[in-house]
C-alpha cells in the first residue's frame, strides 16, 4: 500500500519537474517567437501637463506616485502598420510618439481610443509586419498559464513575465486579472497564453493605482473586447465613456423561484420598453440560469450595447419569455 | 515566420506538459475557489461543511462580530465571530445555516517543503467586490517557521499577496489549508503592494488553537513562566559557544513551571514540543504557538562533570498575563505576550521598565503608566517592543505634554499599526485602579 | 566516462523546484558585516571547498569587520576579507571552514534564454539569519538589459538579468540559479522604476572578476590575510628611466621597504602583466584596496625577482 503511494507521490513529482522545466522552455519559445510582434513606444509628453489627473509636481514623492520615465510598450496587430498599446500610455499632452523595435524608429499618429477600456490604436508606415494568433477566448479560466510581453527599458531587448489568469470578471467583463508581473515599462504590451496567442493587451496601470509595480496584480484587456470596437477605432473614433449595456431595473436576489426579483422598472429602460413589470423575477438569460443580481449583473454586462436578449420570467407563478435589447446606461 | 516557429511549437513535448499541468492547474483553481468566502475588507475560507471558517482577526474582529458573507459566485450568508485570537491574528467563525458547503481541510504547515508549489485566494483591493469572483496567485514555500513581526511561526512565501488576501488560505497543490494570508514584507517598494513576500500564518499552529476556539471567546498564547533566556543582541549569543546549539537558559525562578520541567540556569534547550529550538526567535515561534495550558515536553542539555549530558522535562505554557505580576511585568513586556490590557481595562500597567530597554527608549516610565490603545490593540504595542528588544530600531518621540508617544515598527506590512502610550499622569502617582 | 555520462545526465533530469532548493541549500551562506554605513546584511555563495564565499560588495565593502557568515542549520562562522572589486559589485570573504564545503556549480549566462527558470536562494528580509531559513524563490529570466542608474547601494552597470524570482531586501549576493542547480546569475538590489523587477549580475561576467582577483586569492591562502580598512598605498614612488619604470623612493618601514624592494630596481610586470611606463604602472596601483595583495616582477640589478607586497592603509 506504501509503494502504491510512495508510486503515486513519484509520478506527481515527475509531473512537477517536468512542468517546472517545461514552463521555461515555452516562456523561451513563447518569448522568442512573439518578439518581433512586441513594440517599445517612445512618447514625448509636455511633463506640465499629464492625463488623468496625474500631478507631475510631487517632486517629494517616491518615484513610484510619478509616470517613469522610459520607454512603455506596444503589440502589432495589423501587417500594415496598426499598433495597440494603453490609453494611459499616451495620455496627457503629447508633442510625438515614436514606435521602436530594434534599431528601427517609425513615427506613429495617435489614431482612435476607447479609454474606458484603456486601450489606444496608433498607426505607423510599414507592410509585412508579424501579427500574433489571438486566443479563443472561450477557453479562458482562473489557472491558465499566461506570459506579458513587453519592450522596456531598451527598445532592442523584449521582456516576458509569467504567471496564472487570476479572476475572468474585470472591469465590466472587458478585462481578465492576471499575476504575472506588469509595471509601466510593459503596459501596452501583448499577453499571451501557452501557445503564443494573443489574449489580450495590458492594461488599466497609472500612478493612482496599485498595480503597476510588479505587485501581482495586473489587467489584461481581452482581444475580443478589443476586436468588438477596432473598426471603430481605426477610423478614428475617440470613447472617453463606457458604453454599459444594461436593462434598466432594480432588482434584488429572489430564493424562489431562483433568480432576480423586479422591484422598479426604470422609466425609458429597455425593461420598459420591454413592458417588464415590478415582481416579475428574471430566471434566465438566453437559456442560462442567474440565481443572483451579481449573477444578471455579470451577464448582461458580458454582452453589448443594442444587442437583443432573451429573458426567462416567471409572473404570477407562470414563465414566459421576453425579449429585451440592451441599452446604454446612463448612470455610467 | 513566426507562425511557422509557432507551427513548430504544437508538436513540442514541453508544451504538452504546460497545457496538460495547466489544465490541472485550472480545475484545481475552479475546485478551491468554492471553498473561499468575501467577508469585509478580506478574504475568509470554509473549513468544514457545516460552515466553520477562518479569516484574520484584523479583518473580521472579535467573539461576537456579526458579518455578510459572500462565496464565490455570489451566495450570500450570515457569520458570527465565535473564537478569535488576536495575538496570532485569528478569527474563527461559524456561517448560519450551512450545510454541504464547499470546504478544504487543514493540512500540516510542519511538512512542508520548501519549493512547494502553493496557491492563495484572495481579494486584493477589493477587486472581487460585486461580480465574486476571487483572485488566484500562484507561487512557492520561500520559509517555514518565520518570525516577522509578530508572527511567530509563520509561513514565508513568494506567490503574490496583496492588502485585500488577509484571512484567505494558502494551499498546497493536494488541496490543503496550510496557512491564512496575513501579512506581506512590504519594505522593498515601501508601498502596500507585492514584492513577493508573502506571510501567512501556519496551519499546524492554528490546529492548535481550534478546539478552544470552537469554544468561544479569546484563547492565549502560552509561555513558560520562570524562565529567563539569553536574549541580549547577538554579540553576546554568538559568543556565548552555544550559538545555533539551542539556547542558553540564563535564569529559573523557583517556583515556577520552567522549574517543574527541571530546568537550570547554564541549560541549553533545543527542543521543545517535538521542535528543534535553535535561536531565540524559534523559541518565541515555538512557545508562542502553543495556547495556554498546552503541555510541552522540553529537551535540554547540562554540563556535568565537564560533559554535557541530556535531560527531559515537561511543562505545561502558562498564561501571560500572570506574568505582569510583579516583578515579572517588564519582561512580559520586552516578550510582548501581554492581554495585559485587559487587567488594567482599557490600558496596560506598566510596573517597571528595564534600564537602557527598548521601552525606556521609546519613553515609558514605570509607576503608573497606561498604555492606551491608538485605535489599534494594545499588546500590538508590546509586541513593537518585543521587536525592539530583538535588536530592531526603536522610535521613540515625546510629542506634547499630554506625553503620548508613538512607538513605530520600523517594518511596513499589510497593516502598520501604531501605537500610543501615556507616560506616567503628573500628579497621580501609581495608584490607577483598573477594572 | 560512463560515470561522468551518467552523472551528466542525471544532472539534466528536470528536477522539482523542492529537489533544486535540497540540493543547492548547501552552498548558500547569509553573509552580515560592519562597515561606514553600520551593519549592513545580505547572502553569499561558497566558491571554494575549503571557505572562500562570494558576495555582493554592497553588503561588504572593502574595510568591513565583524564579517559572520551563516549556514544552514544553523551554523556561524567569523569571515575576513579577502578581495574584492568595487565597480565589479562583487566581495570575496574566506571562512575556515570544519568540513570541506560544496561550492556552487557554475553555469554559462550567455547560454541563457529570455524566458527560462530560474530560482534564487538567500536571506529576504533577512529570514536566513534570524529564522534560520534561506529563503527560495522562482521565476523565469524575464529581460537583460543594462541600468544606468544605481539604486540600492548597487556598483554595477552593466548588462544585467532582470527575473521574475522575488527580490527584496538582504538578497544582494544570493545566488540565481537555472533549472539544473548551477549559478547563472548573482543578486543585485539595483532596479528600475520603469519596471520595478529584480536583477541579477551574469555569472560570466562574475567568472571574468574572480578571474581578475585571482592573485589576491592566492596571495591570501598563502599567507592567511587579515582584513585592512581603508584605501591601500605600497610605500614606494616609481619614474620613468631609460626606457624602463624604475622604483624612485621607497618609504622607510613601508610595504615595500620590507619586501625589500630598493630604488633604482626595475619593475617588469605587476601581477603577471608587463608594465608600459610609470603613468600607466602608477595607475594600477593607485586603485588597490588595503590588505590586497600584488605581485610584482622586479629586475634588482641583474637578478630577476618576485616580490609580494601587500597594500596597507593610505
Amino acid at each position: 500500500m506504501t509503494l502504491l503511494l510512495l508510486a503515486a507521490l513519484a509520478q506527481e513529482d515527475d509531473l512537477e519537474a517536468k512542468f517546472t522545466r517545461s514552463l521555461g522552455k515555452v516562456a523561451a519559445a513563447v518569448a522568442e517567437a512573439s518578439a518581433p510582434s512586441v513594440v517599445a513606444i517612445e512618447v514625448d509628453r509636455d511633463p506640465r501637463s499629464d492625463g488623468d489627473g496625474f500631478n507631475p509636481n510631487q517632486g517629494a514623492a517616491p518615484d513610484y506616485y510619478r509616470r517613469p520615465e522610459g520607454l512603455v510598450s506596444g503589440a502589432i496587430v495589423g501587417a500594415d502598420g496598426w499598433i495597440l498599446t494603453s490609453y494611459f500610455n499616451v495620455s496627457g499632452e503629447i508633442r510625438g510618439i515614436k514606435v521602436r523595435q530594434d534599431s528601427k524608429t517609425w513615427p506613429a499618429k495617435l489614431v482612435g481610443y476607447d479609454k474606458p477600456k484603456d486601450i489606444a490604436l496608433l498607426k505607423i508606415e510599414a507592410e509585412g509586419l508579424p501579427v500574433l494568433r489571438t486566443a479563443v477566448m472561450e477557453e479562458i479560466k482562473t489557472g491558465r498559464t499566461v506570459f506579458v510581453m513587453g519592450r522596456s527599458p531598451d527598445a532592442s531587448r523584449a521582456t516576458i513575465t509569467d504567471g496564472i489568469v487570476s479572476a475572468v470578471h474585470r472591469f465590466k467583463e472587458s478585462a481578465i486579472q492576471v499575476d504575472a508581473e506588469m509595471n509601466f515599462g510593459s503596459t501596452g504590451g501583448p499577453c499571451l497564453d501557452a501557445q503564443g496567442r494573443l489574449v489580450g493587451i495590458a492594461a488599466h496601470i497609472n500612478p493612482k493605482s496599485s498595480w503597476g509595480q510588479s505587485g501581482g496584480v495586473g489587467f489584461v484587456t481581452r482581444i475580443d473586447a478589443i476586436e468588438g470596437v477596432l473598426e471603430k477605432l481605426k477610423k478614428g473614433e475617440k470613447i472617453e465613456k463606457a458604453k454599459t449595456p444594461w436593462i434598466g431595473i432594480l432588482g434584488a436576489d429572489s430564493e424562489d423561484p431562483e433568480g432576480v426579483r423586479v422591484q422598479e422598472v426604470l422609466s425609458g429602460s429597455p425593461a420598459e420598453a420591454a413592458k417588464l413589470e415590478a415582481d416579475d423575477v428574471i430566471v434566465e438569460v438566453d437559456g442560462k440560469k442567474v440565481a443572483t443580481l451579481a449573477e444578471l449583473q455579470q451577464t448582461v454586462q458580458g454582452r453589448k450595447v443594442d444587442q437583443d436578449v432573451t429573458l426567462t420570467i416567471v409572473r404570477k407563478g407562470k414563465e414566459q419569455k421576453v425579449k429585451v435589447t440592451l441599452g446604454e446606461n446612463p448612470n455610467e | 515566420m513566426s507562425s511557422l516557429l509557432l507551427l513548430l511549437l504544437v508538436q513540442d513535448p514541453d508544451l504538452d506538459n504546460v497545457l496538460e499541468y495547466q489544465k490541472r492547474m485550472e480545475e484545481f483553481c475552479e475546485r478551491v475557489s468554492k471553498a473561499y468566502v468575501f467577508i469585509g475588507g478580506g478574504s475568509g475560507v470554509v473549513i468544514s461543511p457545516d460552515g466553520w471558517m477562518l479569516t484574520n482577526h484584523h479583518v473580521a474582529g472579535e467573539t461576537g462580530a456579526e458579518w455578510n458573507v459572500n462565496l464565490t459566485g455570489g451566495k450570500a450568508y450570515k457569520a458570527d465571530v465565535i473564537g478569535h485570537d488576536p495575538t496570532g491574528d485569528v478569527s474563527l467563525l461559524k456561517i448560519r445555516d450551512a450545510t454541504e458547503l464547499p470546504f478544504l481541510e487543514l493540512g500540516s504547515s510542519d511538512d512542508l517543503e520548501i519549493g512547494q508549489f502553493v496557491v492563495a485566494v484572495g481579494n486584493p483591493f477589493g477587486l472581487g467586490n460585486g461580480n465574486w469572483d476571487p483572485t488566484v496567485t500562484f507561487g512557492v514555500i520561500s520559509a517555514i517557521h518565520r518570525y516577522q513581526d509578530w508572527y511567530m511561526d509563520c509561513i514565508h512565501t513568494d506567490t503574490h499577496i496583496n492588502p485585500g488576501n488577509s484571512g484567505g488560505p494558502l494551499i498546497t497543490m493536494e488541496g490543503k489549508i496550510i496557512g491564512i494570508n496575513g501579512r506581506g514584507g512590504f519594505m522593498r517598494r515601501r508601498t502596500r503592494v507585492s514584492s513577493g513576500i508573502g506571510l501567512a500564518i501556519s496551519s499546524s499552529q492554528i490546529q492548535r488553537y481550534l478546539p478552544s476556539m470552537k469554544a468561544g471567546g479569546r484563547v492565549y498564547h502560552g509561555i513558560i513562566e520562570g524562565i529567563t533566556i539569553a536574549e541580549g543582541g547577538f554579540d553576546e549569543y554568538e559568543n556565548s559557544g552555544v550559538y545555533g546549539e539551542g539556547i542558553l537558559v540564563a535564569g529559573v525562578d523557583t517556583p515556577s513551571r520552567a522549574d517543574d520541567a527541571g530546568l537550570l540556569p547554564g541549560d541549553i534547550l533545543h527542543e521543545i514540543g517535538g521542535y528543534p529550538c535553535y535561536n531565540v526567535n524559534r523559541y518565541h515561534g515555538i512557545v508562542g504557538s502553543h495556547p495556554v495550558g498546552s503541555k510541552v515536553k522540553v529537551k535540554y542539555r547540562r554540563l556535568e562533570d565537564g560533559a554535557w549530558k541530556e535531560h527531559e522535562g515537561e511543562t505545561v505554557l502558562g498564561d501571560p498575563a500572570k506574568a505582569l505580576e510583579g516583578e515579572h511585568a517588564y519582561r512580559a513586556v520586552l516578550y510582548g505576550f501581554g492581554p495585559a490590557y485587559e487587567q488594567a481595562g482599557d490600558g496596560i500597567r506598566i510596573n517597571s521598565v528595564a534600564e537602557k530597554g527598548p521601552a525606556e527608549a521609546a519613553g515609558m516610565r514605570g509607576g503608573s503608566g497606561r498604555a492606551r490603545r491608538g485605535g489599534r490593540r494594545a499588546n500590538r504595542g508590546i509586541r513593537r517592543l518585543r521587536q525592539v528588544a530583538d535588536g530592531q530600531q526603536a522610535q521613540g518621540r515625546r510629542r506634547d505634554e499630554a506625553e503620548s508617544i508613538p512607538v513605530l515598527s520600523p517594518q511596513s506590512s499589510v497593516f502598520s499599526p501604531q501605537y500610543s502610550v501615556l507616560g506616567p499622569q503628573s500628579g497621580s502617582e501609581g495608584s490607577e485602579t483598573e477594572d | 566516462m560512463l560515470l561522468a555520462l551518467c552523472c551528466s545526465l542525471l544532472q539534466d533530469e528536470p528536477k522539482t523546484t523542492r529537489q533544486i532548493f535540497k540540493e543547492c541549500v548547501g552552498s548558500v551562506v547569509a553573509v552580515r558585516g560592519w562597515a561606514h554605513l553600520g551593519e549592513q546584511s545580505g547572502a553569499g555563495v561558497v566558491i571554494s571547498e575549503d571557505g572562500l564565499i562570494l558576495c555582493s560588495y554592497t553588503t561588504v565593502p572593502e574595510g568591513s569587520e565583524k564579517i559572520r557568515v551563516w549556514f544552514k542549520g544553523p551554523k556561524l562562522y567569523t569571515a575576513e576579507y579577502v578581495a574584492g572589486s568595487k565597480h565589479d559589485e562583487v566581495s570575496l570573504i574566506r571562512i575556515k571552514p570544519d568540513a570541506p564545503l560544496t561550492p556552487i556549480r557554475f553555469g554559462e549566462s550567455a547560454a541563457c534564454d529570455l524566458g527560462q527558470a530560474v530560482f534564487s536562494i538567500g536571506n529576504a528580509q533577512n529570514s536566513f539569519i534570524n529564522d534560520d531559513q534561506p529563503s527560495f524563490q522562482r521565476g523565469i529570466i524575464s529581460g537583460r538589459y543594462v541600468l544606468t542608474d544605481l539604486k540600492s547601494g548597487a556598483y554595477f552597470r552593466g548588462e544585467l538579468f532582470e527575473t521574475t524570482a522575488a527580490v527584496n531586501e538582504h538578497m544582494d549576493g544570493g545566488v540565481l540559479l537555472n533549472d539544473r542547480g548551477e549559478m547563472i546569475g548573482m543578486i543585485t538590489l539595483n532596479y528600475t522604476p520603469n519596471r520595478w523587477m529584480g536583477h541579477a549580475i551574469p555569472v560570466d561576467w562574475i567568472r571574468k572578476t574572480l578571474d581578475r582577483l585571482k592573485h589576491d586569492i592566492a596571495a591570501s591562502t598563502a599567507a592567511g590575510a587579515e582584513s585592512d580598512p581603508g584605501s591601500g598605498a605600497l610605500g614606494f614612488t616609481m619614474k620613468d628611466e631609460g626606457g624602463k619604470v624604475v622604483v624612485d623612493t621607497v618609504v622607510e618601514n613601508g610595504p615595500a621597504d620590507t619586501a625589500g624592494l630598493r630604488a633604482g630596481d626595475a619593475i617588469l610586470r605587476i601581477s603577471g602583466e608587463a608594465v608600459a611606463d610609470a603613468a600607466s604602472a602608477r595607475k594600477r596601483l593607485d586603485g588597490l584596496a588595503a590588505g590586497s595583495w600584488v605581485w610584482l616582477e622586479v629586475d634588482a640589478g641583474g637578478d630577476i625577482e618576485k616580490i609580494k607586497l601587500r597594500a596597507e592603509k593610505k
